[in-house]
């Protein structure tokens, strides 16, 4: 009798490759009616015409700037590549942005930025909100912020931007923060000096020290402030909260 | 809990009408990898619905009869969702569905002998430890047999509900295409079946593509499946009854119309048992 890790092996053989390996097929049975090989080939086009649905509806502006059929093609390829190894289906997708990177580099920004807006879509609920009135001033330069954990800034190239209709000035690259709010998923071009202060806070430095990156003179301090007030504002901050003393 | 009672399965797109007016059936069906370790809108519905409806847990990855070690986050995630909605049933399905650590997002079928018998019986008692409760185990829609089956499913499942102790979700649609697609009689697949074991049934629609139906939950029940449900409930009695949709997907309204009618025939059903 065959084992039983033979036969599915072999199961996934058949749903993998067209046509289905003859040492596969003998497994099966199938009569007048349909073959085992038509047979099998129900599970095989509904293996890859689900996953290249989902990675569709992962990244519909990808399908849209390729086009139904190049999507297609390079959705199986990608697949090829990357067989799924998560339960979730919108997760079939989380290795495209860097497969897209050395397949399609002409869209890697679009993918980055669609697999970003998915993660913030499915991610966890914020513990809580922080807000201006809840900070503690004697602690709050030495605090670190913790950002809720749908934010994530992704880097795009400017056709990225406009496929979604974003207004944007001439750069090379620009960084993209990416949130949920409630259940609305969020997208904002970030200035270089605020992407650069929220990359150090998003390692875990002192407020103080967010905001020190800003030019010291009484401009800059303005920006600063008017910055974190806007974090707020967004509702990007769950908390701030101490530094734990090594 | 309740024992009875009719109800629908969670979809995305009437995710903002559910919010809004929550539900009006006595059990709502989620299906568990869409609401595993997320926050947002899914969250939220299910919040609202379990303020009406009895919650069911129906997941597609479990892969019980596969191969591959269970993942302790999957299951981590499943008991924390099922104690945050106090879900009243996890369900998953008789198929494996990850091989070598890859994921088929798919239902496929197993053979029926006594090697793949003891096999499920150990996954299945694995699952229930790692949970901490009884797991309720689905008939799936098949499109092939393997030469190395020896038992019939009902039988196969009989022994497996036994032997582990679970219970059982009988779709009745997949009954049917089964049926339809491998040739064998579905009453006599109902009348096998270990009436004690059920615990609620399925209900949904399918495509006839010539040569076989594939199960696409996206179209009525038909009349046949209606048949079959009606044969079933005289058998086991009042059962809880999920009508499923996943494609062509009608209104909200068009879903639980569906589920009334289902309440309709169930009750028939028992009239002309009692009689």
């Amino acid at each position: 009798m065959t084992d039983l890790q033979t036969l599915q092996r072999d199961f996934w053989r058949a749903v993998r490759f067209d046509p289905t390996p003859t040492d596969a097929l003998a497994h099966f049975e199938g009569d007048e009616r349909m073959s085992s090989a038509e047979r099998l080939a129900v599970y095989r086009n509904m293996y890859w015409y689900r996953q290249v649905e989902a990675l569709g509806e992962t990244f519909p502006q990808l399908r849209e700037a390729l086009g139904g059929e190049p999507f297609t093609k390079l959705a199986c390829r990608y697949l090829r590549a990357h067989p799924s190894a998560r339960p979730t289906l919108e997760h079939v997708g989380q290795f495209l942005p860097a497969f897209a990177a050395e397949h399609a580099p002409a869209h890697a920004g679009l993918c980055r930025l669609e697999w970003a807006r998915v993660e913030a879509l499915v991610s966890r609920d914020p513990a809580q909100i922080a807000t201006a009135a809840g900070i503690d001033p004697t602690s709050f330069g030495t605090s670190r912020v913790r950002f809720v954990p749908s934010l994530s800034v992704v880097e795009v190239d400017s056709a990225a931007l406009t496929a979604y209709d974003e207004t944007h000035e001439p750069r090379e690259i620009y960084e993209v923060a990416v949130w949920r709010r409630r259940f609305t998923v969020r997208q904002l071009v970030l200035e270089p000096e605020e992407a650069a202060a929220l990359a150090l806070a998003r390692t875990g430095e002192p407020v103080a020290a967010v905001l020190a990156s800003f030019n010291g003179d009484e401009a800059g301090i303005r920006r600063a402030f008017q910055m974190m007030s806007r974090w707020l504002e967004r509702q990007w901050i769950e908390t701030f909260e101490p530094i734990p003393s090594s | 809990m309740s024992t009875a009672g009719h109800g629908i399965s969670l979809k995305s797109s009437h995710y903002d009408e559910l919010l809004e007016r929550g539900l009006t059936v006595e059990w709502a069906e989620a299906l568990t990898e869409n609401f595993l370790d997320r926050g947002g809108r899914p969250s939220a519905v299910l919040e609202r619905v379990r303020a009406d409806a009895q919650i069911i847990l129906h997941g597609v990855s479990m892969s019980i009869g596969g191969l591959d070690p269970f993942d302790p986050a999957y299951f981590r995630a499943l008991k924390e969702l099922r104690r945050r909605i106090d879900a009243a049933f996890i369900s998953d399905h008789l198929c494996f569905g990850s091989v070598g650590g890859h994921q088929g997002h798919d239902l496929w079928p197993l053979p029926m002998n006594e090697d793949s018998l003891t096999h499920l019986v150990a996954r299945v008692r694995e699952a229930q430890d790692r949970l901490g409760e009884r797991l309720v185990i689905e008939n799936v829609s098949a499109y092939v047999t393997y030469r190395e089956s020896d038992m019939s499913e009902p039988a196969f499942l009989s022994a497996l509900l036994e032997e582990a102790d679970a219970g059982m979700l009988l779709d009745v649609n997949n009954v049917y295409v089964s049926s339809r697609n491998l040739g064998f009689d579905p009453i006599a697949y109902i009348d096998a079946l270990p009436r004690d074991r059920v615990r609620y049934i399925h209900l949904a629609g399918h495509a006839d593509h010539g040569t076989h139906l594939v199960d696409n939950h996206g179209s009525p029940v038909c009349d046949e499946v209606w048949a079959l449900y009606a044969h079933a409930i005289a058998r086991l009695g009042s059962t809880p009854t999920i009508v499923e949709w996943d494609s062509n997907l009608p209104s909200l309204d068009g879903l639980l119309a569906e589920s009334e009618e289902a309440r309709r025939r169930e009750a028939r059903a028992l009239e002309a048992r009692a009689a």
